[in-house]
């Protein structure tokens, strides 16, 4: 079906081959080893965090720095780990599986990466400016007015920001360009792998909630020092306004960040049930409902806020409709597996964990929906619970998993499967005896984003502590084997793992510089 | 050796004209979801 061959193979060496590298596989792997350090700096915020919470009182942070802590753990793994690793996996896996040369836009790809570390500069510089207010302390999400208040962290976050924006968007105007126009004779949309479909409805997403984002930290910013009053009641303006534009760019967000990771279980668990996707064509058809619904549920962030009783309907309704689709997938990956011939390689157990733990991060979303509920949830540990169930059991895991499954295909080298179990049981250890307490934090009334708590919660505290150093140490056994992978190691096949279908699969491992010079012909 | 290592797509003329048509498309719509922010809370 494919040919792959040496033409074009020859690349510059050295430095120069990664600052000005227009090659899909080389940008995507600048886009993984970035989210992977990525994910180490906001893993060891988390870590300070979590340092802080084993006891109550104040033991090695002040509030001020603790909040800092916060808000950018929670800006560096959503916009420095996770988009940026389903980026690196998009640009490894988008042109193999379309039987495509390269992406579209080889040369906007590599601008969108360079971006990214200037941004990240410019946002962790902040912690070394204390004496100017140091980083933004506010929160992630950055409400007035206390956003318009602080101090020049503010301001440099708003400019990361704005970068990190341009980057998504080019990276999504470059992933549309390519599934639209760069597909392999006969590879029919319906016949994309799912991940390429994922792929498409989540870069329509960014094109779609990226600018909003853009568009309300610009008016930030202009509220801060141009005289404008949009958040400002005392001008005539409205918090809460900044509140209902934030979130129509957060909630689509959310599904920015899963979206990919639902891409990547769709392939890992045909591969190691030996069975192909149960129900694909539902499969499409749920993501395209997500990504639609997404756009319309963005108050259930803010029912707290003093909405219209209609609206807090519309929207609890609106956001109880998406456990539709999503029920329909974790059925289908369900489906895929029963009376499938399974083995269990790492790759395979993360994808079980995400089935199993997302479905946990989902169902505590449907009680958040709850109006009346999420009166008493809002603010408190449940919510954290809820959201890291959700992004660390469902889109980390998720990263895992296609970490584990393409590293064969990228490197040409089989992984150490013992190492990988060790990280594998060590990281749902960590996660889960992090995670969980949080629940039972959250029902007694623990407060989020306060450094000190009553003695009642010490108990739950310590656990998610200890976990999190568990969950934290843990990783560095899979910068191990990855580096061992990359080094050497058995040989991997072409088809690397037996039950494997699709165009990738066709290249040798690793793959040619170039994947396909010749399109092939898909039937 | 190719400096930069991009596919020439010159002689796929009608190829590099949708990847064109594509992006400045998606790219307009980008731009005007933020322009339109401002519009309606200005």
């Amino acid at each position: 079906m494919a040919t792959a061959t040496a033409h074009h193979d020859a690349h510059p060496t050295g430095i120069t081959r990664w600052l000005f590298t227009t090659n899909h596989k080389d940008i995507g792997t600048l886009y993984l080893v970035f989210s992977l350090f990525m994910f180490f700096v906001g893993g060891t915020m988390a870590l300070i965090i979590r340092a802080e919470l084993f006891e109550p009182g104040l033991q090695i942070t002040n509030p001020h720095f603790y909040n800092q802590m916060l808000t950018l753990h929670a800006l560096v793994m959503i916009f420095g780990v996770i988009m940026p690793a389903f980026v690196g996996f998009a640009n490894w896996q988008l042109p193999m599986m379309l039987g495509a040369p390269d992406m579209a836009l080889p040369r906007m790809n590599n601008w969108s990466f360079w971006i990214l570390p200037f941004a990240f500069t410019l946002l962790l510089s902040t912690v070394f400016m204390q004496d100017q207010g140091g980083g933004p302390a506010g929160g992630w999400t950055m409400y007035p007015p206390l956003a318009i208040q602080g101090g020049i962290g503010t301001d440099f976050t708003i400019l990361s920001i704005h970068m990190m924006g341009i980057s998504s968007v080019l990276g999504a105007i470059n992933v549309i360009a390519t599934i639209l126009n760069m597909r392999a004779p006969g590879m029919t949309l319906m016949k994309m792998p799912l991940f390429v479909w994922t792929w498409l409805i989540t870069a329509f997403l960014l094109i779609g909630a990226m600018p909003v984002l853009a568009g309300a930290v610009t008016m930030l910013l202009t509220d801060r020092h141009f005289g404008t009053h949009f958040f400002d009641a005392a001008g005539g303006g409205d918090p809460v306004l900044f509140q209902h534009v934030f979130w129509f760019f957060g909630h689509p967000e959310v599904y920015i960040l899963i979206l990919p990771a639902f891409g990547i279980i769709s392939q890992v668990i045909p591969t190691f049930s030996r069975k192909p996707l149960f129900g694909y064509n539902s499969m499409v058809y749920a993501t395209a409902s997500i990504a639609f619904l997404s756009h319309v549920v963005w108050a259930h962030h803010m029912f707290t806020v003093g909405m219209p009783v209609a609206g807090e309907l519309f929207f609890m309704y609106a956001t109880m409709l998406i456990a539709v689709p999503t029920g329909v997938k974790i059925f289908n990956w369900i489906a895929t597996m029963w009376r499938g011939a399974l083995t269990f390689e790492t790759p395979m157990l993360f994808a079980i964990a995400f089935v199993i733990l997302f479905t946990i991060g989902g169902l505590s979303g449907l009680m958040l929906a709850i109006v009346p509920a999420d009166f008493q949830y809002q603010d408190t540990y449940f919510v954290v619970a809820h959201f890291h169930y959700v992004l660390v059991t469902g889109a980390i895991v998720a990263i895992f998993a296609g970490a584990y499954f393409w590293l064969p295909k990228w490197t040409g080298h089989m992984y150490n499967e013992r190492l990988g179990k060790w990280h594998f049981w060590l990281t749902m250890i960590g996660m889960n005896l992090t995670f969980f307490p949080m629940h039972f934090l959250g029902l007694a009334g623990m407060q989020r984003r306060v450094p000190d708590y009553a003695l009642q919660f010490t108990d739950f505290n310590q656990w998610a502590s200890v976990g999190a150093f568990i969950f934290g140490f843990s990783q560095l056994l899979f910068v191990i084997l990855v580096i061992q992978a990359v080094r050497g190691g058995k040989r991997a096949t072409a088809q690397v793992w037996e039950g494997a279908e699709g165009l990738e699969w066709t290249l040798s491992s690793p793959p040619p510089y170039h994947s396909f010079a010749t399109p092939p012909v898909v039937k | 050796m190719q400096r930069f290592a991009v596919i020439d797509m010159r002689d796929r003329g009608e190829q590099r004209r949708r990847i064109l048509i594509t992006a400045i498309a998606v790219g307009a719509v980008a731009l005007g979801f933020y322009i339109a922010v401002f519009v309606r809370f200005w």
